[in-house]
């Protein structure tokens, strides 16, 4: 085994640099000795993110978690279904976890084939990303394949379809949306439930209720804080009402957005009826002789003859004022919110440990919707009630939600009635409070565009302020020591702390 | 609201053009003919939500009523911003829009914005989902049929017009305020509908304080998409959970933790919303004493129809007297990096030059509200109104001189210096020596009033910025350049870091943007027009701090298509009474174009170190990485738009 050391009473969290995206690997002592309990969160990346950090491939890293695990995990948890989180599960022909013994599995509920409610947003999530799939295919043909506009849609549909390389591949993409089985997401998720199967088998989490054993450990508990089952805070600034989307039969159903891309039913109708309609052809042909030159001046088709670029008034009509394309932008701001709804259904796990009551919290990349429902229930320890509050106040690790992104860790204060970064390590569990970003921010910035703020500059300053300098990183080395703290506090951090080129450890006492 | 006298199908006036062309559906809608004589008998279309033609005339209207207003309060006509394009040699030029193009039914979605680019509205439509009490699904919203959505948004093309530069955030209030005073122009123009008025008066028993259709925007869109009330509200909010409206106390924190710009904006918006509050308490509180034989306490059941009536004009004419003092003030702001306290300075000095007497009170009560809502103006010891109101040229031109110096020279020399640079101002800038005709003289600075024909006003202004930067920056003597001092400009090279830019001679390059009338009153009443200018710098930043003392110490010049990481502006506003060549005000941006901590703090906002707006990828703050998208996806107000999924 290679060199994961766990102390006796606590654990070690050992945080991979794979890449921009998650992949833990949680260590805790059996009950009764032997080999640590391993517990496996995620494991994904957003290809070509790597060779910012150490240029080690995703195949390496899996290895190396075989030979620290010798290719036994007692327990799963995949957060949710996003490439950056599970891409490094599978591969065609030859899966990485192929060689791995999985004992358990843990999903939230909303990965559940019986769930009524998760089923009826699986189809959702569905239909919507086959709409966007159509909606990409026109945009690039309006306005060219490398519209900044397409490579915006591309790279937030690849973190729904997922796939193994950089760049787009529509084919595969429309036929994974199609079916879902196909996605390279839903393959490697697959994979970990089959595995589990064949053991104690797979679980679907909820939020509340009691707290969730690890097997083989002495004690150690998971509290289910998220995802919420309200399908209004799943998809967080949408609050569409009770019943959401439109059936098929509604009498709207053709004038949405999703009607006019789809281009194989042919169900788009217009808004009013055909006597004030005139088509293309006939409007902008005043011989046609359904309309005067109404059209034809004022939108035109082709370059407009009058367009003079040194006139000094603008012609009435210029190309430059046409809206062929523009609705169509409305794609992205759809990828968007469903990239945020699928955040939304990250599983949130607080990890405890039996004799001090520390907490590990892993929220997966859960965004606002999922955090403000952890307030909504309460959880029950035997016969005393366990709120949000005091969980999250006894948090000393905390696994920053979403790459530290805007709108993914809240800012509040203690007072505040909405779970938020103050509630965090109150007391005594202040002084141990350390937390781990999943970021790659060379790879963010500069191989996305507009540049993803992963991390946001202002949510590390306020972590590295709480965690007074403990904040870890995936693409920077240690940090280094904050003035204001003693020597002798510091060394405490880093003497808990195993720096390697593919990894973090962290060790955490439980006593 | 009368139609103008040859308005074209479309409907195509003077200041609108409606084009109904939607994509989605791939169809073109026929041009309604408002002056068809069958609509002309009948007053135009009735409302009908399946005919098009009546979505046109519905966006037209609106759309020349904000523009009115806009007119009435500046007292010149209305200027859509130019279109600006890059020759082939490089260089700009700016064509003159005419008509504010609105397409009702652009998009499916739900949204409408103003597209600065194509100098359009473009307005959703999209199926209702929701389902409540107040909707069916099934039906269809329009965005074009809402009189606020169709305000909101002409309002941002109309101060797109003014403020060009108001597009660019540098701090957390820019697109706060565009959105703020976009819902404030749609909100009081609420009050100028009699009927609606009348009727909201009737059901509040004249308390305007309690919950009431006046102080909302956008109801049905709001109610569209679940949120169980209006979109906005000035006055309260619907709480989901409990089903009802609470209204909401002036909080001077709100500002601190808000960022969104809709939410922050929605800030100023309650502050000017609460202004009008108290002056319709203070100024209908006669009407209630009387109507209840002094007690001030009306007895239950309805009130008289009479009161009624009173009452709605009290409250129409402070709302409009609120508008006015709003819309005015945005001639009394600095030309980029506004922030709400600029704007109460704004608000306060605009409505001193316009109406120095002010025995109601509207201004103390003005700065009353927004301390209450927490909103002060950065650099500002006190908020007595008379440290609000912006310097004159006299008091900056005191503030110029060195203490020690004054101690020496003597008075008479200074006020020779002064005598002379005003006269500098006269007969270098704004008299042209080329035009001789004393004829001529006269008419160059006064010809524009609401009568006038736009584009003759537009090249008449266009020409004048051509003077002005010559006397600024080229001078005949020095006195063209002592003035650019006071205004806060750079135009000499001396310890001027590399990165700002430079024009063809080699100085620091100066922008004049826009020169236009505004009309105030004497203290005697007579009208009076001033000159209002803009002028700005600009420089280059860069994300890197190290790199930006490298590039400011660098020796060689920049080249002109190194553009940095985002652009660092800093300028002045400056309003001059062309009739006694009085520097009547100086309206400068936080920092001159050499100001080290301005730049500072635009780079940490744009990092989104202060805070950020957007969406969990970009944090809205895109723009700043990159200094020109040549995209057709160039849209700012969509962005802002679509994050928050409303207006």
């Amino acid at each position: 085994m290679s060199g994961l050391e766990v102390p006796t009473k606590g654990a070690t969290v050992r945080m991979y640099r794979q890449g921009h995206g998650d992949c833990f690997l949680l260590a805790f002592p059996r009950e009764g000795g032997g080999d640590p309990v391993f517990v496996l969160i995620d494991c994904g990346y957003k290809p070509g993110s790597p060779a910012f950090v150490h240029g080690k491939k995703i195949g390496d890293v899996v290895d190396h978690i075989g030979q620290t695990t010798g290719y036994r995990l007692d327990l799963v948890v995949i957060t949710h279904e996003h490439q950056d989180h599970v891409n490094g599960f599978w591969k065609k022909d030859q899966p990485y976890f192929r060689d791995f013994e999985i004992q358990e599995a843990w999903f939230a509920w909303t990965e559940d084939a019986a769930d009524e409610l998760a089923n009826d947003l699986r189809r959702r999530h569905r239909d919507q990303l086959l709409g966007l799939l159509e909606a990409r295919r026109r945009l690039a043909l309006a306005v060219g394949e490398d519209d900044s506009a397409v490579h915006r849609l591309d790279s937030l549909l690849s973190l729904e379809l997922g796939a193994e390389e950089e760049g787009f591949e529509p084919e595969a993409f429309l036929a994974a949306a199609k079916d879902p089985t196909k996605s390279t997401n839903k393959q490697g998720m697959m994979l970990v439930k089959d595995k589990a199967a064949a053991h104690r088998g797979v679980r679907y989490l909820s939020p509340g209720g009691e707290p969730l054993e690890i097997p083989g450990t002495s004690g150690v508990r998971a509290y289910v804080l998220g995802p919420p089952r309200d399908p209004d805070l799943l998809s967080d600034e949408d609050p569409v009402g009770k019943e959401g989307f439109p059936q098929g039969d509604s009498s709207s159903h053709g004038i949405s957005f999703g009607a006019a891309v789809d281009s194989v039913t042919d169900r788009c109708t217009a808004p009013f009826s055909r006597q004030y309609r005139l088509t293309k052809s006939d409007a902008l042909d005043p011989s046609s002789g359904q309309e005067d030159e109404f059209f034809s001046l004022r939108y035109g088709a082709g370059k407009a003859e009058n367009e003079e670029a040194d006139a000094t008034e603008c012609p009435a009509g210029p190309s430059w004022r046409r809206i062929d394309e523009d609705w169509l932008y409305s794609a992205e701001n759809l990828a968007l919110k469903l990239n945020s709804g699928i955040n939304n259904t990250s599983l949130v796990l607080a990890f405890e440990l039996p004799a001090t009551g520390k907490v590990l919290l892993f929220p997966g990349d859960a965004q606002r919707g999922n955090w403000i429902s952890w307030t909504r229930q309460t959880w029950m320890d035997g016969a005393r009630e366990v709120t949000a509050q005091e969980i999250l106040g006894r948090t000393v690790l905390y696994k920053v939600s979403h790459h530290c992104s805007h709108n993914a860790t809240l800012a509040g204060t203690v007072d505040d009635a909405y779970p938020n970064l103050s509630w965090m390590a109150r007391g005594a569990f202040a002084a141990e409070f350390t937390a781990m970003i999943t970021a790659v921010e060379k790879w963010a910035l500069t191989k996305n565009d507009p540049p993803w703020r992963h991390p946001l500059p202002s949510i590390k300053k306020a972590l590295e302020t709480k965690a007074q300098g403990r904040v870890l990183q995936t693409d920077t080395d240690l940090p280094s020591r904050p003035q204001d703290l003693s020597e002798a506090t510091w060394q405490a951090f880093l003497s808990r702390t195993v720096f390697d080129d593919v990894f973090f450890d962290l060790k955490i006492l439980d006593e | 609201m009368p139609w103008e006298a040859d308005l074209q199908p479309g409907p195509v006036g003077e200041y609108i053009e409606v084009v109904d062309f939607d994509p989605a559906s791939d169809a073109f809608y026929r041009p309604v003919d408002l002056n068809h004589p069958h609509l002309l008998a009948q007053d135009g279309l009735a409302p009908s939500e399946s005919n098009p033609q009546f979505h046109q005339q519905m966006v037209y209207a609106v759309a020349m009523t904000t523009v009115r207003h806009f007119e009435r309060a500046l007292g010149r006509v209305a200027f859509w911003s130019d279109r600006k394009t890059q020759l082939e040699d490089g260089t700009y030029v700016e064509q003159f829009v005419r008509r504010l193009r609105l397409y009702p039914h652009a998009l499916r979605d739900r949204n409408a914005y103003y597209s600065p680019a194509k100098k359009a509205v473009l307005f959703g439509y999209f199926p209702v989902t929701a389902k409540d009490a107040h909707n069916t699904p099934g039906t269809v919203v329009f965005t074009a049929l809402s009189h606020d959505i169709i305000a909101h948004e002409v309002t941002h093309a109309l101060l797109d017009g003014v403020h060009p530069r108001f597009n660019e955030p540098t701090n957390p209030d820019v697109h706060a305020f565009h959105e703020a005073f976009a819902d404030i122009v749609a909100l009081f123009q609420h009050f100028s509908y009699p009927s609606i008025l009348e009727s909201e008066i009737r059901k509040t028993r004249g308390n305007l304080e309690t919950e009431n259709l006046l102080s909302q925007l956008a109801q049905q869109f709001g109610q569209a998409t679940g949120r169980g009330g209006a979109l906005r509200d000035a006055l309260g909010s619907f709480d989901q959970e409990k089903g009802e409206w609470k209204p909401q106390e002036p909080d001077p924190h709100t500002l601190e933790r808000t960022l969104e710009p809709h939410a922050r904006g929605a800030v100023l918006v309650a502050a000017v919303f609460r202004a009008f509050l108290l002056i319709y308490r203070s100024r209908s509180a006669d009407l209630f004493r009387i109507a209840s034989q002094g007690t001030g306490v009306l007895p239950e059941g309805e009130i008289h129809p009479d009161l009624t009536r009173r009452l709605a004009a009290e409250a129409a004419k402070c709302a409009d007297r609120i508008l006015q003092m709003c819309i005015r003030a945005i001639d009394y702001c600095p030309p980029v990096d506004i922030t709400f306290g600029d704007f109460l300075r704004g608000i306060v000095t605009a409505d001193l030059d316009y109406s120095p007497g002010d025995p109601a009170g509207f201004r103390l009560v003005f700065v009353q509200s927004f301390r209450e809502w927490g909103i002060h103006p950065r650099g500002v010891l006190s908020l007595g109104l008379d440290a609000l109101v912006w310097p004159s040229g006299e008091e900056k031109l005191r503030e110029l001189e060195d203490p020690a110096a004054v101690g020496r020279s003597k008075a008479e020399d200074r006020e020779d210096l002064h005598r002379r640079m005003r006269q500098s101002l006269k007969a270098d800038f704004l008299l042209d020596p080329k035009v001789a005709s004393a004829k001529k003289k006269a008419q160059q600075v006064s010809p524009w009033n609401l009568e006038s024909d736009r584009f003759e006003v537009w090249k008449a202004l266009d020409g004048l910025r051509w003077k002005l930067w010559r006397w600024l920056v080229i001078g005949n003597g020095t006195y063209g350049r002592k003035y650019a001092e006071i205004f806060g400009l750079v135009v000499r090279n001396e310890g001027v870091p590399a990165t700002v830019y430079r024009g063809r001679n080699g100085w620091p390059a100066v922008e004049i943007h826009a020169i236009r009338p505004a009309i105030r009153r004497s203290l005697y009443g007579s009208p009076r027009t001033d000159l209002v200018i803009e002028i700005t710098q600009r420089r280059r930043g860069y994300f890197d701090e190290a790199k930006q003392e490298r590039m400011d110490r660098r020796k060689a010049a920049i080249p002109k298509e190194e553009s940095g990481d985002f652009v660092y502006r800093a300028g002045c506003t400056i309003l001059i009474d062309a009739a006694t060549q009085e520097i009547r005000r100086v309206i400068r941006t936080a920092g001159t174009i050499t100001d080290d901590d301005a730049l500072r703090r635009v780079r940490s906002f744009r990092m989104g170190e202060t805070g950020v707006t957007g969406n969990a990828f970009d944090a809205g703050i895109a723009d700043g990485f990159k200094a020109q998208r040549h995209n057709a996806r160039d849209e700012p107000f969509a962005l802002l738009h679509q994050s928050q999924e409303v207006l």
